[in-house]
């Protein structure tokens, strides 16, 4: 298997190609974190690349995710058997009293693709929740998503449950979601905000030093 | 009110600034949730007995008192329900609207409720699915029921301008049918089912344009064409060449219609396209397709700066909005919300071809002070010439 080709095939959104590339390569005796961080990875980045130059938008975007997922679903059993390979853990969640969850899944997706073990807790969110499996997953990142400015209270409500809970040093806070902006992103405590999913990953990393 | 200033009606004023003529001040136009109405009614101290009828988005018509008392000049009508009910669902908070869309009553955690879809009925159909699925009637009597009656009363009776929807939106309606994440999908991978999809659902609100203009046409002063929403804040959702193969044909077709068959019934009355988000590269086609006003230029999507459309776009184009629902609106200060409004006159008033208003239907975290603070710099800033 050519790493060049799969990263193209991510690239293309071509999923019958990315799947059996992943699988040959597999078969090959190449190591599933290698496929990931050489083929996938790289793939998902050039598509983030695309986005932000104004080449893909969401619907590209979307079906190179989707390629993606379709490979990553032949790593994930040998990648969670063979220890914790991943760059950090990142719990994620549209917060409570909101139900919206595109923005929040294409970020999810695109995690995933950068190497991050992403547990995605769904929309609507109660904020103890994001505690309790922070906790669980011993979570490194929490990205919290919002549409609405009527649930923007929620996210803040939700940043203040983690801090009392005493592992707010222990997980930074990402958010993101139309209406969030820096400037509120730093009033409500969140250690980082991005405008979109490409930059949801280039933030994590930064956040967790891994850049 | 600043009365010794006013010149015209209120429809006289929203009628010249379509038409790219200067009025005595700009106009004012607003739209509105059930959760803000009330708190905005409240604050003006109007104790006023209403059948409240929120639509999907839990929007209401204001009263003509309300919008007489508030300021406005243009009032928002709606359409008859459709005798058929749509079907029932054994979860008192969820409903089906009646295109067979789930949707589900979310309370807001400062009280009031907001509706937000939960269930796409197409998310596993195929083309042939199409066939077999229960569209709307848009020939439903209920439909019309009183809307000649209602639009000639508030043509005849007042002073206001109207605003009114008919036949909504062709590429959004498919997004709710089908989900967006799969709608999207589907653009890049099952393009026969797109242009199923769009043909059925221009269809169907083309026949609803065609029996509501007929019925009430003369009145309209503005023809909404729906929440045709094709920005997310930072870009347009799909590309231009995307929206020009697989999009525009069918957009085309149903304005054009519209446009047409209004004009019949009134030759002043403008067709409005809504369109959230950062949508700037798609105006030069959206002119070419004869759309004469733009709804919403909302201020914190990227590239939707008021002075640059006004001055690429001012003369083709009228702007509906302008004034900010994501920070200044819910969250700004007095100043703040004073300060925006000026600056959104100064960039889209002169000449004409400017109408103020909330970006979207205002919510109901928004004060009622700021509405009231928006108004009144309309007031102050918007008599002519502008001269800011």
């Amino acid at each position: 298997m050519k790493m060049e080709e799969l990263v193209k095939a991510v690239i293309e959104g071509n999923a019958p190609f990315v799947s059996r590339l992943v699988v040959q390569g597999l078969d090959e005796g190449l190591e599933a974190t290698t496929i990931l961080s050489e083929g996938l990875t790289p793939g998902m980045s050039t598509v983030g690349e695309l986005f932000h130059q104004g080449k893909y938008f969401l619907p590209e975007m979307l079906y190179s995710a989707k390629a993606m997922t379709g490979g990553l679903e032949h790593l994930e059993p040998i990648l969670s058997t063979s220890g914790s390979n991943s760059l950090a853990t990142v719990v994620i969640g549209t917060v409570k009293g909101d139900l919206h969850d595109i923005g929040k899944n294409i970020v999810s997706m695109i995690m995933k693709g950068a190497g991050f073990n992403v547990v995605d807790l769904g929309v609507d969110v109660p904020t103890e929740r994001f505690v309790e499996v922070i906790y669980e997953k011993n979570a490194d990142i929490l990205a919290l998503s919002a549409l609405l400015t009527t649930t923007m209270p929620s996210m803040q409500e939700t940043i203040g449950v983690v801090a009392k809970s005493g592992i707010k040093d222990r997980v930074k806070v990402l958010v993101g979601g139309a209406p969030i902006t820096s400037k509120f992103a730093e009033e409500i405590g969140a250690d980082g905000y991005a405008e979109d999913a490409p930059k949801a990953v280039t933030k994590a990393k930064e956040l967790l030093k891994l850049s | 009110m600043n009365k010794s200033k006013r010149s015209m009606t209120r429809r006289e004023r929203v009628v010249a600034a379509l038409d790219h003529k200067e009025p005595d001040r700009v106009p004012l136009s607003m739209s509105i949730t059930i959760n803000a109405y009330d708190n905005l009614k409240h604050y003006l101290g109007m104790d006023l007995e209403e059948d409240l009828n929120p639509g999907r988005w839990t929007e209401v018509s204001i009263h003509p008192l309300v919008a007489e008392r508030f300021g406005l000049d243009v009032i928002w009508l709606s359409i008859g329900k459709a005798h058929k009910k749509p079907r029932q669902s054994d979860d008192p908070n969820k409903w089906y609207d009646e295109w067979g869309v789930e949707w589900t009553k979310i309370p807001l955690i400062n009280g009031g409720y907001y509706n937000e879809m939960t269930c796409p009925p197409l998310e596993d159909a195929t083309v042939q699915d199409l066939e077999d699925f229960d569209w709307p009637d848009p020939f439903d009597p209920g439909i019309v029921e009183g809307v000649r009656e209602y639009y000639r009363h508030i043509h005849n009776d007042t002073e206001f301008a109207i605003l009114t929807r008919f036949g909504g939106a062709v590429f959004e309606q498919a997004w709710y049918l089908r989900g967006m994440e799969k709608f999207l999908l589907d653009l890049v991978e099952n393009s026969e089912f797109v242009e199923a999809l769009l043909a059925k659902i221009g269809k169907i609100q083309m026949a609803l344009d065609g029996v509501l203009i007929e019925a009430a046409g003369e009145y309209v002063d503005i023809l909404r064409l729906s929440g045709e929403d094709m920005g997310t804040q930072e870009n347009p959702i799909i590309s231009l060449p995307m929206f020009r193969r697989m999009v525009r044909p069918h957009l085309e077709k149903l304005w054009a219609y519209a446009k047409e068959k209004l004009l019949k019934k009134n030759q002043n009355a403008k067709i409005m396209l809504h369109s959230c988000g950062a949508v700037s590269p798609f105006l030069p086609d959206w002119i070419d397709m004869k759309i004469d006003v733009l709804d919403p230029i909302q201020p914190k999507a990227k590239g939707m700066d008021p002075f640059e459309l006004k001055a690429a776009f001012g003369d083709k184009l009228t702007f509906h909005g302008g004034i900010d629902a994501q920070y200044v609106l819910p969250f700004g200060t007095t100043e703040e919300v004073r300060e925006h409004t000026r600056k959104y006159i100064k960039a889209l008033a002169p000449g004409g071809g400017y109408i103020c208003a909330p970006v979207h239907n205002v919510q109901g975290d928004v004060p009622p002070e700021n509405l009231v603070v928006m108004r009144d710099a309309v007031e102050e800033f918007g008599y002519y010439p502008i001269n800011l």
